[in-house]
């Protein structure tokens, strides 16, 4: 009778199959572990959670996508780090904040902004006068002009300065000249986006 | 194209033409036809586009006998009349008969029989015995040499010859958010059928939206667009290369801007010019659009204001503010919008439409914290409506903003990708625009089929930016179908045929530190018997509804602005170990009916996201008007300033509409996060009423 003949691959087989589910049980062990680690401490290490969120690349990505989308960010695909690790930069000067929830310190929330459209103050040098003394606006000094844009009725009136970098100039000239009810500097919080 | 199926189409041709004083401007139907309004105060609704049914000379007969037909009108919504009577419309398919001639419906008296066609293409038949016309085409295309015959007293008669033009827009039945056939527009799954506006009864009703002017305030559009320019009407401003002394002359093209596509597509859903055989249809597809890039100019009041007060019937502003303090608009545009509203469009106002915002998921997965639409100052005033998005599932979209203000829903999409975006108009090329070479929505949004291989149209649309055009486009069609409407009759008829969407939706709430924190309280029927529901409004838009609604309404009468009650001074905490919440009490004499309650509230406290505030009316209705968790969660805003720890908010809600003003109205502000505590200094109600 001939001797049967030893077979490697019954060796190898188990011991690959085995090798694998230790490795499959390993990653999952550590998925929850991290989870677990997340949802039950409750000191919370931020830089290191706003850095788990950052490397969570399919979030960002989904964030970046939806942006995209609403017309918010741009299309570029590059990501750069400004601002420390609370900020990065999309091409151009959109936005994605890290923002810390104080309700839900684990979990650190994307929120897209552009920063292109913000921060308008002055830029259009218009501002809203209420007076009953229009005509003694003064039209012009120290190399600035004024002039009134609309009228808005009820005394109220846009006038605009120019150049728009000298508002704060104007608004100083016009509280000490002029008898004003009430006078503001137009767009100063108007951040207006596509939706 | 996909022809639709089982359609009917039902044209006798009788006669060799038809005046043009059969063009006239098209109207709603009143019962047989007459006007249902007759005072002053009712509504004077035109006559619809119905078919002449005596007096129409033959069509060329080859014989002199002229049969005396006694031809009956059709159901207004099997024809479409523009401004020639020869177009009929059924389902995609526009069909032009030439030479002009009368398309009609009619029921054979029995004086002709023995009805044949003569060279008629396959698809296309003829009944025998009635003379109807039926057939589905399999595309568009021109059929020429086509003639009719009859027996009449024994006299065979001819009719013709004549042809037959049909056209559509290819991408047509893509448009779910128009007709939702469950397609799946590209992405990886479909709609649920008939979740749309149930525009098409209406486009084959007469209604396209013809001579009514949309300013679409946005970052410009492509006039030039070869599904645009039809309908471009050179009402533009150019706020970027204008100066206001010029009146912003010029006509704005969009920028490098990452979002400089956003017009475009804005744009074609409104009004890309329908059945032309090219691209896309739009709500209103003979409506009139002019561009207006405010968003990319700085933004400043007098642009603001401008284009409210320019020559539109419609503004379409699909754009928010940033959701920061402070709340309140400017006065004085809040005074412009208020002005315009009795002013324009001969004092019936101009309809100012704007989005909801797209926050809801801002946290995206990684918490709740919904963005509020009331959280955009631009959305608290009753003189805007505001448009919330729907998913192709007819529910609301994914990151539709929820809140009080919003006063409808409409069609907007979700991503392209697993479920449908919006198919419309783009830049020109694939390396600008939302379709280009790099996009991975899909594959028609890259370019990479044949279709759309010069991305000038994209299927990645999405936005309460898209549910606003809807909307604006369903408003212009309401608009011609009765120019006599004020802004308030527009809002009112829209809130009476909406569409209950998720009927059983339930109440909301966060799981918290062990407590139930509520945040929608699903439908509300209020005590006028009216539901809303602050992820919808009043429901989605059906437009349909909405202009069969009309035939019958009686104008609303005139309504004013008024305060409820005394301000109330008040140093109440909430937030407290003691008290979670804080109440005041308004009490109202007003005999008069809400429409749109504000409420201006003066507030300290040291975190605002966790500030909800909660008005309920005399009659017991609640409506949430700040939920909890709202996007003020934070010590700064978006752009890294430090917020004030007292600040005012102004808030509307529409959920009041048509509840007496008379009565306790009770406004209570909660905060039910432990750590931090408010205080109520003012309070103050108003309303504007009838």
């Amino acid at each position: 009778m001939k001797a049967k003949k030893f077979k490697w691959k019954w060796i190898i087989i188990p011991t690959m199959g085995f090798a694998f589910g230790m490795f499959v049980i390993h990653i999952t062990r550590e998925k929850f572990a991290r989870e677990n680690a997340l949802k039950n401490s409750p000191e919370k290490n931020w830089s290191q959670l706003l850095d788990q969120t950052l490397s969570n690349q399919n979030k960002v990505r989904t964030a970046v996508e939806q942006s995209q989308a609403r017309g918010i960010a741009s299309e570029s695909q590059t990501i750069n780090f400004t601002n420390g690790k609370s900020r990065f930069v999309l091409k151009g000067n959109e936005i994605i904040n890290i923002e810390k929830d104080k309700n839900k310190p684990e979990q650190p929330r994307l929120a897209v902004a552009n920063i292109s459209t913000g921060k308008k103050a002055f830029i259009s040098g218009e501002i809203i006068l209420e007076t009953q003394e229009i005509s003694r606006l003064p039209n012009d000094f120290d190399g600035t002009t004024l002039s009134v844009s609309r009228e808005l009725g009820n005394n109220k009136y846009i006038v605009t300065v120019n150049p728009p970098t000298d508002v704060p100039k104007a608004v100083d000239k016009l509280r000490a000249e002029m008898a004003i009810e009430s006078l503001k500097v137009d767009v100063v919080d108007r951040e207006i986006q596509p939706r | 194209m996909k022809p639709l199926i089982n359609l009917i189409l039902f044209i006798v041709f009788i006669g060799s033409g038809c005046s043009k004083t059969d063009n006239t401007k098209k109207g709603l139907p009143g019962n047989d036809g007459v006007p249902t309004g007759s005072s002053g105060t009712t509504n004077e609704a035109v006559n619809p586009p119905t078919v002449p049914t005596t007096d129409v000379p033959p069509l060329v007969p080859t014989e002199t006998a002229t049969p005396q037909q006694t031809a009956t009108p059709p159901p207004s919504t099997e024809i479409l009349l523009f401004e020639a009577e020869n177009q009929v419309a059924y389902g995609d398919f526009l069909f032009t008969v030439n030479p002009q001639t009368v398309a009609r419906n009619w029921s054979n008296s029995g004086s002709f029989s023995n009805w044949r066609g003569d060279n008629f293409p396959i698809w296309l038949s003829i009944n025998s015995t009635t003379g109807q016309i039926s057939g589905v085409p399999p595309s568009s295309g021109t059929f020429e040499n086509l003639s009719l015959r009859y027996t009449s007293n024994n006299q065979d008669i001819q009719i013709g010859p004549f042809s037959i033009t049909v056209k559509s827009d290819p991408f047509f039945s893509d448009q779910w958010g128009l007709v939702n056939t469950g397609q799946r527009a590209y992405s990886q799954s479909g709609g649920k059928p008939n979740e749309d506006l149930h525009v098409l009864a209406s486009h084959q009703a007469g209604y396209s939206g013809k001579n009514i002017l949309i300013g679409v305030s946005d970052t410009g559009f492509d006039v030039n667009h070869e599904d645009l320019a039809e309908n471009v009407k050179p009402y533009h401003r150019d706020y970027i290369n204008g100066t206001l002394a010029n009146g912003y002359s010029g006509v704005p093209t969009p920028t490098s801007a990452s979002y400089a596509f956003h017009g475009t597509g804005v744009a074609g859903l409104i009004a890309a010019v329908g059945w032309n055989d090219i691209g896309v249809r739009g709500v209103a597809p003979r409506a009139n659009i002019a561009s207006l890039n405010f968003i990319e100019s700085d933004q400043s009041i007098n642009k603001l204001i401008d284009q409210v007060i320019g020559p539109y019937d419609i503004i379409n502003q699909s754009w928010g503010a940033s959701n920061s303090f402070p709340m309140s608009i400017e006065a004085e545009y809040r005074d412009i919008l208020k002005s315009v509203t009795s002013t324009q469009r001969n004092g019936r106002g101009t309809l100012v439409v704007k989005a909801a915002g797209n926050g809801y998921l801002s946290c995206g997965s990684s918490g709740f914290c919904p963005e509020s639409a009331n959280q955009d100052q631009y959305n608290n005033n009753p003189y805007t409506i505001v448009v919330g998005a729907l998913s192709a599932q007819g529910v609301k979209a994914s990151y539709s903003s929820i809140g009080s203000s919003l006063w409808i829903s409409a069609p907007g999409g979700e991503f392209g990708t697993t479920t449908p975006a919006m198919v419309t108009t783009d830049l020109y090329g694939c390396d600008v625009g939302l379709s280009r070479s790099s996009s991975t929505t899909n594959d028609f949004n890259s370019g990479v089929l044949a279709i759309n291989n010069l991305c000038r149209y994209t299927s990645a649309f999405n936005g309460t930016s898209s549910a606003t055009p809807m909307a604006s486009g369903a408003i212009a069609l309401l608009l011609e179908g009765n120019p006599q409407l004020t802004w308030r009759d527009v809002k009112h008829i829209l809130a009476k045929t909406a569409r209950r969407i998720e009927p059983s939706s339930p109440a909301m709430s966060y799981s918290y530190q062990g407590q139930q924190i509520e945040f929608s309280l699903g439908w509300v029927t209020n005590a006028a018997g009216i539901a809303f529901h602050n992820h919808y409004g009043f429901g989605a838009l059906d437009i349909s509804a909405a202009l069969t609604y009309a035939r019958s309404h009686t104008l609303l009468p005139p309504a004013t602005e008024h305060q409820l009650g005394n301000t109330i001074t008040s140093s109440k905490a909430f937030g407290t170990s003691s008290a979670i919440s804080a109440t005041e009490a308004i009490v109202s004499t007003l005999n008069k009916t809400v429409e749109t309650l504000e409420l201006e509230a003066l507030v300290s406290h040291s975190y605002f996201g966790d500030v909800a505030i909660e008005i309920i009316s005399p009659a017991g209705t609640r409506s949430i008007v700040m939920p909890p968790f709202n996007t003020y969660s934070g010590t700064r805003d978006g752009l890294g300033n430090p917020y004030a720890t007292t600040q005012t908010y102004n808030l509307i809600s529409n959920a009041f509409y048509g509840e007496p003003a008379a009565g306790t109205w009770t406004v209570k502000f909660l905060d039910q996060i432990p750590d931090d505590e408010g205080q109520i200094q003012m309070v103050k109600l108003k309303a504007l009423a009838h």
